[in-house]
C-alpha cells in the first residue's frame, strides 16, 4: 500500500514540478515584454507534450518500483524464513479462512435470520452497497449460485431480490467479520436498503 | 539535446552525456529544472538545447542513483519549486564522466589532426 501511495503522491509532485516550469518560462517571456497569454502559450509550445514528458519520468520509475517490490517480498520470504511458528500460524488461519467463508455467507442469506409471518410469497428489491470489503476468500475464488451472496461478494453496489421472508432492516448496516486467532480472514460491511414495495 | 542554430537538426550527444551536463551545471550551485535548462543554453552560446522530455527524466534518474538530491523551495516569486543540488557521489561521478570525456576528445582529435595519406 505505501508503495502505491508513494508513487501516488510522487506523480502529483513531478506534475507541481512540471507546471512550476511552465510558470517560469512564461514568466521569463513577460518579463522580456511579451503580453501575458502569447507568453503562456509560448511556454507551452516550447515545453512540448506535458503528458509525454510526465510519462517519460514515470518510466524511469517503473524500474525502482519492481525493484522495491521485489526487495520487499524477499523481506517478507526471509522473515517467514526466520520465523516457524508464525508460519505456521498464517497457514493454518488462510486454510481455516478457507473452509470459513460458507459459514460467514449465510448470515445474510434469506430467512436465516428469521421470518415475516405472512409474506411467504412475497419479494423485495434491495440495493446491497458494500461499504468495505476483505476477504481471503477472494483469492481462492468464490463459487455461489446465491444471488445475496454474489452481491455481497462484489465489491460496489448490486441490486438483489430476496423473499419478504429475510429479516433485513432497511437501510440497515449489515457487518460480517471472522477473525482466526490473531488474523483479520474476513470482513464486509454492507449497507442494505429496500427499493421497492412486496411484489 | 538540440542545436538551436537550425531547428531541424539535432546533435545527439553520447550516451550520459547530458547526466554530466547536468551535474556540472549543479556545480554552480543548486538549481530547478527551468534553470539547469537555461544555463546550460547560455554556456553553450545557445548551441545545446536540452529538451523537457530528455532532461526531467534525466534528472529523476539521476536523483534515484543519488548523484543529486531534491528538495522543494520557495521562489523569489512566491512559487512552489523542486531544486536540485549535487551530492558528494555525484561530484565523484562527475570527475569519472570528465576524465572519461578528456580520454574520448584527446582520441578523436588525435585521429582528425592525423594527416591524410599523400598530403604530407
Amino acid at each position: 500500500v505505501n508503495l502505491f501511495w508513494s508513487r501516488d503522491r510522487r506523480r502529483r509532485e513531478l506534475e507541481d514540478e512540471l507546471r512550476s516550469h511552465l510558470a517560469m518560462a512564461a514568466r521569463e517571456r513577460v518579463s522580456r515584454g511579451e503580453r501575458p497569454r502569447e507568453a503562456e502559450w509560448a511556454a507551452k509550445r516550447e515545453f512540448g507534450n506535458f503528458p509525454k514528458v510526465s510519462e517519460e519520468v514515470q518510466d524511469t520509475w517503473r524500474g525502482q518500483f519492481l525493484g522495491r517490490l521485489q526487495r520487499n517480498m524477499g523481506d517478507v520470504v526471509r522473515g517467514f524464513a526466520g520465523s516457524a511458528s508464525i508460519t505456521i500460524m498464517l497457514a493454518i488461519a488462510i486454510a481455516l479462512g478457507m473452509g470459513a467463508k460458507g459459514e460467514v455467507f449465510p448470515v445474510i442469506e434469506p430467512g436465516r435470520l428469521g421470518e415475516v409471518p405472512g409474506a411467504a410469497d412475497a419479494f423485495y428489491d434491495y440495493r446491497v452497497i458494500n461499504v468495505a470489503r476483505t476477504n481471503t476468500a477472494a483469492l481462492f475464488g468464490s463459487a455461489s449460485a446465491n444471488p445475496a451472496r454474489d452481491a455481497l461478494a462484489s465489491v460496489g453496489s448490486a441490486s438483489v431480490r430476496l423473499p419478504a421472508t429475510s429479516a433485513f432492516v432497511p437501510g440497515g448496516v449489515v457487518f460480517s467479520a471472522i477473525s482466526v486467532g490473531p488474523v483479520h480472514v474476513w470482513s464486509t460491511v454492507s449497507k442494505l436498503s429496500r427499493t421497492s414495495h412486496p411484489q | 539535446v538540440s542545436s538551436q542554430s537550425r531547428a531541424t537538426s539535432k546533435i545527439d550527444l553520447l550516451q550520459g552525456t547530458l547526466d554530466a551536463l547536468i551535474l556540472q551545471t549543479l556545480c554552480w550551485g543548486p538549481q530547478h529544472g527551468y534553470g539547469i535548462m537555461q544555463m546550460i543554453r547560455a554556456q553553450s552560446s545557445n548551441v545545446l538545447q536540452v529538451e523537457t522530455g530528455s532532461l526531467y527524466p534525466a534528472l529523476h534518474r539521476l536523483e534515484r542513483k543519488k548523484w543529486i538530491a531534491a528538495s522543494w523551495k520557495i521562489s523569489d516569486h512566491n512559487q512552489k519549486v523542486r531544486e536540485y543540488r549535487i551530492t558528494t557521489a555525484g561530484r565523484k561521478q562527475l570527475a569519472a564522466e570528465r576524465s572519461r570525456w578528456d580520454q574520448l576528445t584527446t582520441a578523436i582529435s588525435s585521429i582528425f589532426s592525423a594527416p591524410v595519406r599523400g598530403e604530407a
